[in-house]
């Protein structure tokens, strides 16, 4: 791609334009970077029904794997997928978020209450209704993420 | 891969570390209940009676490896975790003579099963009620963090 670059004094906003025939994945990503640079949020890109969204941690419920995709839900319940792995995205997100099992990251303010299971796990509700599990090797630091021993 | 088998390894170490503990348990209420003779029985089969704690221990204790896992679902897990356990523990039970069984008495094995699944099902009540406890502290705190969060947003 061929790149162009202003370098001026009298510019007071940092903008880009980029022409493109369509959106890719790499150009997504790139789009990301530019507004994370920019105001200092970060949106993920995340791709449903073939179409490419940029989603605010915020908005992100809990991110899982499901098979072999890495999925998340928003606040609505809608399903996207992710092309990062589990082990980045707990990075990204940031401290909002905690890792509950070896294959679930929860929005920690998106917890609608937990429940004891029969044989000795905790299952969590967010509020959006999904669930998952607590795995026992990881209630520790969830618990600690809560300031609770 | 590497993970797995070290977790398996620690969760059978923790079955056996369960049986053993279980089994001088036994052996000492036996001692305090019967004095010493009472004991004699397990003194002279030592060595049977050991081996089966630790099975008893890996089958009941270190088969809660499978929690630790993904798949399959919880409800799956459970009734390995229980068939496994029961599957080993009833076994093992009858022939070190822990549990009397008469082949001309069908109502009293039956009885010795249900019992011994009771108290398999105790244990997990047990830790259901740890765990319901632990989950209200923390249903508590998720509301306490809920009201400061609409505190400073207000």
């Amino acid at each position: 791609m061929r790149v162009e670059c202003n370098i001026s004094v009298d510019c007071k906003e940092p903008y880009a334009v980029i022409h493109i025939k369509e959106m890719t994945q790499p150009i997504a990503e790139i789009i990301s970077m530019l507004e994370r640079e920019d105001n200092g949020s970060l949106a993920l890109i995340a791709v449903k029904e073939r179409k490419t969204y940029f989603l605010e941690p915020q908005n992100i419920e809990l991110v899982r794997t499901e098979g072999r995709e890495i999925v998340c839900y928003d606040k609505c319940k809608n399903r996207y997928s992710l092309n990062r792995p589990l082990y980045e995205l707990e990075h990204i997100l940031g401290t909002e978020f905690v890792r509950i099992s070896k294959s679930a990251i929860i929005n920690i303010r998106q917890i609608h209450h937990v429940e004891a299971g029969f044989n000795g796990t905790m299952e969590l509700v967010m509020k959006n209704g999904i669930t998952d599990y607590i795995s026992r090797s990881f209630r520790k630091s969830f618990k600690e993420r809560l300031g609770l021993k | 891969m590497k993970q797995m088998v070290k977790l398996v390894i620690k969760y059978i170490l923790y079955g056996i570390s369960w049986g053993c503990t279980c089994f001088v348990i036994m052996c000492l209420s036996f001692l305090i209940g019967g004095g010493e003779n009472a004991l004699m029985p397990i003194v002279k089969d030592f060595a049977r009676q050991s081996v089966g704690a630790m099975l008893v221990g890996i089958a009941c204790g270190g088969t809660a490896v499978i929690y630790q896992f993904n798949r399959p679902s919880e409800f799956a897990k459970v009734i390995i975790h229980f068939c496994v356990g029961m599957g080993i523990f009833y076994p093992t039970a009858v022939y070190l003579g822990w549990i009397p069984f008469y082949s001309d008495r069908p109502l009293y094995t039956v009885f010795q099963f249900l019992f011994s699944c009771g108290i398999f099902m105790a244990i997990w009540f047990c830790f259901y009620m740890f765990n319901r406890n632990e989950a209200k502290r923390i249903n508590e705190r998720l509301r306490e963090l809920e009201r400061d969060n609409a505190v400073n947003k207000g």
